[in-house]
């Protein structure tokens, strides 16, 4: 064991005084830096709002006066309260009862179309939302349009914006949560009502789980959180959590690095003819292989600490560390858990390191047979770059199933838990038993080129 | 006399040839012994079989008692060497090199190694990276590497290439001492016989892959040259100068236009050539004894001329 790791330490000498290593440590630092910038400015470009066109009240106005002139009344109303922005609860009020209002149906029964208005009115211009809420909540128990359900589950979510002081502005989450609820709870009541064949059991189980999530967070006012492996599922596609998480899709750039170390490892000692140096030594050949296998094994970890740790600092910087304790909420058996979302990025990159160690194992076995670092270099690269593709091919184009079973087909396990794959029942299960199954044959070969054959 | 290296019936093919063919021999403690070949005769084969780096179809190696595929980590304790040209990471200094070496051999401290740096003459550039040695300068590494864990034998394939002639005038001094005064074997490979006449106390002379013999280098010369030894005049007069020898019945050979051979029996035949000369008022400018024709000797011996590069 002593001489085992007195050849890793070797090794790690020769590795990072080379100055490719350094250059690739730094490309992976640039990558997370790249990454969070990219990510920062798009999420600026992103949060661009409609604001300016919205609320440029006389354009709209001369817009639809004369076409619609209901619209254009509207903006009159707007202009005249003064309403600057699109956060105003004011603002969803006066669209929400303008379309009610254009609904054929009578209102409310008792009294007329144009009295509801002025009243609405008033609490708006009053700035007064409780009284909007009551006025809402008196119209929606006579609108006979709704069912039952339906009235009861509007009526409950407008009490609650009541009781909680909550202005019914879509810049609140809690109101965006409570809607969310509404319509989920209304489309899962649909769904069950159906007979049983036709029903979408997946569809059912996503409304479950989302109705618990949401009802979870509400009543525990958690607005920032990260439900697992479900990439659209966010509060907020560009806070520090997506950005962090989703900063993994890259770790594809780190496998082709760790092909860079684990190709030459082997080969450039053959290639320098230092092999003959340090084969003369008292240490068995199966020893020094195994010391370079932890050796580039390590260095692939490395690679991705210093990507995660970059990563994490970099999204604090650009998206701020206030969510760094958001849970991560997962439902089981309709019962909502409640981890760290921290190890569940975590979690994603040992996932995605798995196919760092894989290709490393598979550039290793290269760089051990062929002895020559360009052609273990390249060709580990172009495998890894055709791989994905050839099997993409494969499988989408050609329908051949058993592409599953080629490396490259399993070698993404975050792609695998995320339903990505093109082929149906791939489990992770058996992504890694066919990547084990790859591993051992590599390493056997790996084993047999360099422990048996004569240096010549 | 101790046995370090054992030799025996070793045998080697590679793509269909035979390599190395039942070559067996011993090397003691205390003597430097010459491995002598043209090239392609099969020393580096030999030599890379010895220090492990090809396997042996047939035969047995032992170092120090130990079979160094059986017992490969105790026997190669006991060896260092260089094999072909001197290899180091040339990113790496020159002291970096030795001490990724020294953590993979037993008992060697910071200050053996600063020992062994002073006694190759590197001490002042050892810092600096190697891409910027010369070939005599990691020639020295390669010994400094080869000699840090005081192994009982040393292997050195072509030593001297790339040396300057005061380097090989080091090598060679450090290797007598090492083998005469510290008691350790050394094995030196070379295609030029007047390299290990200077070096060696015992050579092995090795053609197409079989060992033809071993002798003490001095019997080894002697019996080639058999009593007969060349010697070459320089004279100011060539024409009086080949007059006389013609007159005496003595055959010169290479003739020049101020030099000649002339094959010697014994010690008087060179006093009267003398005598002659100067009784005839031709000045000897100069009287030397040939050493090229050793090689000579070599290429009939081995009788592969051809293929001396």
């Amino acid at each position: 064991m002593r001489k085992i790791w007195n050849v890793i330490i070797n090794e790690y000498i020769k590795i990072f005084a080379k100055i490719s290593t350094k250059i690739m440590l730094i490309c992976i630092v640039l990558l997370a830096v790249l990454w969070n910038v990219g990510m920062y400015f798009s999420s600026r470009n992103n949060s661009y709002s409609p604001e300016s066109y919205e609320l440029d009240f006389d354009a709209r106005i001369s817009e639809y006066s004369g076409v619609d002139e209901t619209r254009a009344d509207m903006y009159r109303f707007m202009k005249e309260i003064g309403i600057e922005s699109l956060e105003d609860w004011r603002y969803n009020a006066i669209n929400d009862i303008t379309y009610e209002l254009e609904d054929k149906q009578a209102p409310s029964g008792q009294e007329e179309k144009s009295t509801v208005s002025e009243w609405y009115k008033k609490a708006i211009r009053n700035n007064d939302y409780k009284e909007y809420i009551k006025l809402r909540m008196k119209y929606i128990s006579g609108n006979n349009a709704l069912t039952s359900e339906e009235r009861g589950l509007k009526l409950g979510s407008l009490q609650y914006l009541l009781d909680h002081d909550i202005p019914p502005s879509y810049s609140d989450y809690r109101y965006q949560k409570l809607r969310n609820l509404e319509t989920n709870k209304i489309d899962l009541a649909r769904q069950e009502q159906m007979p049983l064949d036709s029903q979408d059991k997946k569809t059912i189980t996503k409304l479950r789980n989302d109705i618990a999530i949401d009802e979870y967070t509400l009543e525990r006012n958690i607005e920032t959180y990260m439900v697992p492996d479900d990439g659209d599922n966010y509060f907020d596609m560009n806070g520090f959590l997506p950005v962090f998480s989703n900063s993994t899709m890259l770790i594809m750039v780190i496998n082709v690095l760790i092909i860079i170390v684990a190709g030459s490892i082997i080969s450039t000692e053959f290639s320098s003819g230092t092999i003959k140096f340090l084969l003369i030594n008292p240490i068995k050949r199966w020893k020094i292989l195994v010391a370079k296998y932890l050796a580039v094994l390590t260095v692939g970890i490395i690679m991705l600490v210093i990507y995660y740790v970059f990563n994490l600092l970099l999204a604090g910087i650009f998206f701020g560390f206030g969510d760094m304790g958001a849970p991560l909420l997962s439902v089981v058996n309709g019962k909502v858990h409640a981890g760290s979302s921290l190890l569940y990025v975590a979690w994603k990159y040992i996932l995605g390191s798995l196919g760092v160690l894989t290709m490393a194992t598979f550039a290793f076995a290269v760089s051990s047979l062929v002895r020559n670092s360009a052609l273990a270099i390249g060709l580990g690269t172009f495998l890894l770059l055709s791989g994905y593709g050839a099997v993409f091919i494969l499988a989408s184009g050609l329908h051949w199933d058993w592409a599953r079973y080629i490396l490259f087909a399993n070698t993404d396990i975050n792609m695998i838990i995320n339903n990505q794959t093109p082929f149906l029942g791939h489990t992770v299960g058996f992504a890694l038993i066919v990547t084990a199954v790859y591993m051992v044959v590599f390493l056997l070969t790996a084993w047999d080129a360099f422990v048996r054959r004569d240096v010549k | 006399m101790e046995t370090i290296l054992k030799v025996s019936n070793l045998k080697k093919n590679m793509g269909g040839r035979k390599i190395i063919d039942d070559v067996s021999f011993e090397t003691y403690a205390g003597e430097v012994f010459g491995f002598l070949g043209p090239n392609g005769a099969g020393k580096t084969t030999t030599i890379k079989m010895i220090m492990g780096l090809l396997d042996i179809d047939e035969g047995h190696i032992e170092i120090c008692g130990f079979d160094n595929v059986c017992h490969f980590e105790k026997a190669m304790e006991c060896v260092g060497g260089i094999v072909e040209n001197p290899e180091t990471y040339s990113y790496l200094t020159g002291m970096q090199n030795l001490r990724q070496y020294k953590r993979m051999r037993k008992g060697v401290t910071e200050e053996r190694l600063k020992e062994v740096v002073k006694l190759v003459g590197l001490e002042n550039r050892i810092h600096e990276k190697v891409k910027r040695y010369s070939l005599g300068m990691r020639q020295r590494l390669g010994l400094a590497q080869a000699i840090m864990h005081r192994p009982k034998l040393i292997v050195m394939d072509e030593p001297t290439n790339g040396l300057d002639p005061s380097g090989i005038r080091e090598l060679r001094d450090i290797f007598k001492r090492l083998a005469h005064e510290e008691g350790v074997a050394v094995l030196v490979s070379s295609h030029l016989l007047s390299e290990m006449e200077l070096m060696c106390d015992r050579v092995g002379i090795l053609a197409n892959g079989r060992l033809i013999g071993v002798k003490p280098v001095k019997e080894l010369i002697m019996e080639a040259q058999g009593n007969q030894r060349i010697v070459r005049f320089t004279v100011n007069d060539i024409e009086s100068a080949l007059g006389i020898l013609e007159e005496r019945k003595w055959e010169p050979f290479n003739v020049t236009e101020n030099s000649f051979n002339i094959a010697i029996e014994n010690d008087q035949q060179l006093g009267s050539i003398g005598i002659a000369l100067a009784g005839a008022d031709i000045w000897l400018l100069g009287i030397e004894r040939q050493s090229h024709n050793l090689e000579d000797i070599f290429i009939e011996i081995t009788g592969g001329g051809e293929q001396i590069a």
